[in-house]
């Protein structure tokens, strides 16, 4: 700038102003002298140089050109010296100034190379751009796809509160049918226990009552039975009383008829005995024969009335029987005994009765024998005593009358005798009576046998009195008729001795046979004495018979109150069985509704099932789709963040490279703007000194050539070869400004 | 580099979103697993109640006592009224 400076000190002008001035001092200049034009031309080139540089004003070129003129030597001086200085500083600026070009191209290199590197880091850059963006749009896909999932998370966090909720609700309600199943467990336990525990009560009460009523049907039905035998037995009994109380009628009517007959025959007496005085004892006899009759009418009519009594009794014991029936099963067993024992008693009996047949066979044949005889006697007798017969008749029917009533006074003492046995006897038999209180039912069917023994042999004695009364009048008559005929016989002694004999064994048959009626009497008798104390066992079995009946209506009453107990035990069983049937009903109904619940319950939780399913598939589904999206979305945000980073750390370094290269690049293209506007500045100025040193250069040549021109036969190698130096020394200087 | 910084800030915050996303996922799956472990009890729970045999085993003896109990009633009654009719027989 030193060099600079006297240059602007000398001459500073505009190119506008400085042309024509420079032209003024090149013309102005040529005036002094030609040595210096060199030094002139490159002062005016320096100055044109100058002068497009230098801006410095044109009124000091008016005052330095005085100076100058003053000093122009001087300045020659300085001239020269500044010449060698700018020739020097040409160079170095030349120097410089190739070195500046040369730097300027590296730079315009570099900076082309920063160019292409700024391209290619703006490609790249636009390509991160376009990347980024797309990133960006990966981004926001994202994070739409995050707010997606995260409505879905919220609405998996509301569907999760819901479920909750209904899980929470479903656990109470998992706790309340757990609950109801084991109260309805219970229940039904109970239900169960209760109905076993009614069966088996059912079966005990049924089992119970199968067996009372089928033992009190056995008892019925066997107490049908004997009452049925019973009632047959009788009815038995009542016909054969019938027709003993028939046979008896018609022996009372026999009695009667001959009661008739013998009043008949007493009143023939009388008018007979009117003649007679034994007709009056006769008559007396009659009277007492009437008594007597009478007598037998009142037993007559005492058996009537007793076999009436019996009759009534027997209708009463029937129907007491057939009220009585339960106690006699036990009879029976008794009754078998007593059966045995009768058995026994019906063989001796039997014997006894074979005894008695016997001796009746032996008697009929010995009537019949007698029959015979006395068939013969009276056919002899008849022949003999036709007259003797009436009267021998009449004095055989006195006597046989007489003899019927001393028989029948015999009877009757005999009878007395008897009744006086019969007192001891009844003694006695009361005494057996007591023994036979025990046996009282047997004895009742021993009463039914002996009755009919009774009957049997009523009849049979019946008979045999009857057989007795006419064998008696047979033999009374036979006896009569020995008498006469030992009247009348006496011629016959032997034949009365025979006849006696007769008699006598007929007396002693008679006797036997007496004695057997007698004996069949007393068994009458006996057997009498044996209805008496049957009867009187009757009474006494009637009294318990009461007694029976007072206990069996307790019984019946009992049985009835069992009875009535048990058809209340039936009816409050009924009831019962009504109310466990109700129960039973409303358990059922309950089972019912329960098991509609349970159903309603099911459904539900089929339902909640299906839902629970669902909902598990879902929130499988949710899950997996969460998880392979948490994954997707790890990994993407993963591979994103690495790749972020990285492309952040990568930017970074880049966008930091960058920062540095362009703030470098920057404060380069700072420097090297500074420096090309240096540079440019310097090369105008260097231009404008070229060109003006050209000018120069060529106005020297010029001159140099004019010189050579005029030297140039001599110099011209020289001056040409100044003029290549010059020229080498402007080789850059040939540029126009 | 306000761009930069914006995108930083978005960086940040997307991923500040992510790791919320990622808690609230970790989160949602605790409570889905809790969940299942719910249902699970529940379907056991209703598997149990609804194969629950001792109700039914209890309900058929219980109707096998009642018809027991039917029939033993009726048997009584039938025999009693057909014995009290052999009885009038």
């Amino acid at each position: 700038m030193e060099k600079e400076n006297p240059f602007k000190l000398f001459v500073p002008p505009r190119l506008s102003a400085g042309q024509p001035s420079a032209v003024r001092r090149q013309g102005f200049n040529k005036c002094p002298g030609d040595d210096f034009k060199l030094p002139f031309r490159t002062l005016n080139r320096g100055e044109v140089a100058d002068s497009a540089t230098m801006s410095q004003p044109v009124k000091l070129c008016s005052e330095v050109d005085e100076e100058n003129i003053e000093t122009m030597n001087e300045l020659y001086s300085k001239l020269y010296k500044e010449a060698e200085k700018i020739k020097q500083w040409k160079l170095t600026v030349e120097s410089e100034l190739t070195q500046k070009e040369r730097k300027l191209q590296e730079n315009r290199n570099i900076i082309e190379a920063q160019h292409k590197t700024i391209q290619e880091l703006q490609f790249e850059n636009e390509k991160l751009h376009l990347k980024l963006e797309d990133e960006l749009c990966e981004k926001k896909d994202l994070l739409k796809e995050n707010t997606a999932s995260r409505h879905l998370c919220n609405l998996l966090k509301e569907t999760c509160t819901h479920f909750t909720e209904k899980t929470s609700k479903y656990e109470q309600e998992r706790e309340e049918t757990r609950q109801l199943y084991e109260e309805l467990h219970s229940n039904v336990e109970r239900m169960t226990v209760a109905f076993e525990e009614l069966r088996g009560q059912a079966e005990n009460d049924r089992l119970e009552m199968s067996f009372k009523l089928k033992e009190e049907a056995e008892k019925m039905e066997k107490l049908k039975r004997d009452c049925k035998l019973e009632v047959s037995q009788k009815e038995e009994q009542i016909s054969a009383l019938i027709i003993q109380s028939d046979e008896k009628d018609d022996v009372i009517r026999d009695i009667k008829a001959q009661l008739q007959e013998s009043q008949n025959r007493i009143a023939d007496l009388i008018e007979e005995k009117s003649k007679r005085e034994m007709l009056k004892e006769s008559q007396v006899n009659q009277e007492r024969l009437r008594a007597e009759l009478e007598e037998a009418k009142t037993s007559l009519e005492k058996a009537e009335v007793t076999q009436k009594s019996l009759e009534n009794e027997f209708q009463t014991t029937v129907k007491t029987l057939i009220q009585v029936t339960e106690e006699k099963e036990a009879q029976e067993e008794e009754c078998k005994k007593t059966k045995a024992l009768h058995a026994a008693l019906t063989a001796e009996f039997e014997t006894s009765i074979a005894n008695l047949k016997s001796l009746l066979q032996k008697e009929q044949n010995r009537l019949e024998k007698c029959e015979d005889e006395s068939k013969l006697l009276t056919l002899e007798l008849r022949n003999k005593s036709a007259e003797l017969e009436e009267m021998t008749k009449l004095k055989c029917d006195k006597e046989m009358q007489v003899e019927e009533l001393s028989g029948r006074l015999e009877k009757m003492e005999g009878l007395l005798l008897k009744k006086e046995h019969l007192e001891a006897t009844l003694e006695s038999l009361q005494e057996r009576e007591e023994e036979t209180k025990n046996v009282l039912q047997m004895r009742e069917k021993e009463i039914h046998g002996l009755k009919a023994q009774l009957t049997s042999t009523a009849e049979k004695e019946q008979d045999y009195l009857n057989q007795l009364l006419t064998l008696k009048t047979d033999l009374e008559q036979e006896m009569l008729k020995n008498e006469q005929l030992t009247v009348c016989i006496n011629k016959l002694s032997l034949e009365k001795e025979q006849i006696a004999q007769e008699k006598s064994d007929v007396a002693a048959e008679l006797k036997k046979l007496q004695e057997s009626h007698k004996d069949s009497k007393k068994e009458e008798e006996n057997t009498k004495q044996l209805v008496e104390n049957l009867e009187e066992a009757n009474g006494q079995l009637r009294n318990e018979l009461e007694s029976l009946k007072e206990k069996m209506a307790k019984t019946g009453e009992e049985i009835e109150s069992k009875l009535d107990e048990r058809e209340e035990n039936m009816n409050n069983l009924k009831k019962q069985v009504e109310n466990k049937t109700k129960c039973i009903e409303e358990l059922q109904q309950e089972n019912k509704v329960l098991k509609k619940k349970i159903t309603a319950e099911s459904k539900k939780t089929s339902i909640y099932e299906g839902k629970v399913e669902k909902l598990k598939l879902l929130y499988d589904e949710a899950t997996m789709i969460q998880r392979e999206t948490d994954i997707r979305c790890q990994h993407k945000i993963k591979e994103m963040v690495a790749l972020m980073e990285k492309h952040k750390h990568e930017y970074d370094k880049m966008v930091e490279e960058k920062d540095a290269e362009l703030k470098v690049c920057k404060m380069k293209q700072q420097e090297q703007l500074s420096s090309e506007r240096s540079l440019e500045s310097e090369l105008s100025r260097l231009k404008s000194e070229l060109s003006s040193l050209k000018e120069q250069l060529k106005e020297e040549m010029e001159e140099k050539e004019n010189l050579v021109k005029k030297h140039s036969q001599n110099r011209v190698p020289e001056t040409e070869m100044e003029h290549k130096k010059i020229r080498t020394y402007f080789p850059g200087t040939q540029i126009p400004p | 580099m306000a761009e930069a910084e914006a995108q930083e800030e978005n960086c940040d915050k997307s991923i500040e979103m992510i790791e919320k996303c990622n808690k609230d996922l970790e989160t949602l799956l605790e409570e889905m697993e809790k969940i299942t472990v719910r249902a699970a009890w529940m379907t056991y729970g209703i598997v149990t109640i609804h194969t629950n045999p001792d109700l039914a085993s209890s309900m058929k003896h219980l109707e096998d006592a009642f018809l027991r109990c039917k029939e033993q009633v009726g048997r009584k009654w039938q025999e009693v009224l057909k014995e009290s009719k052999g009885e009038e027989e």
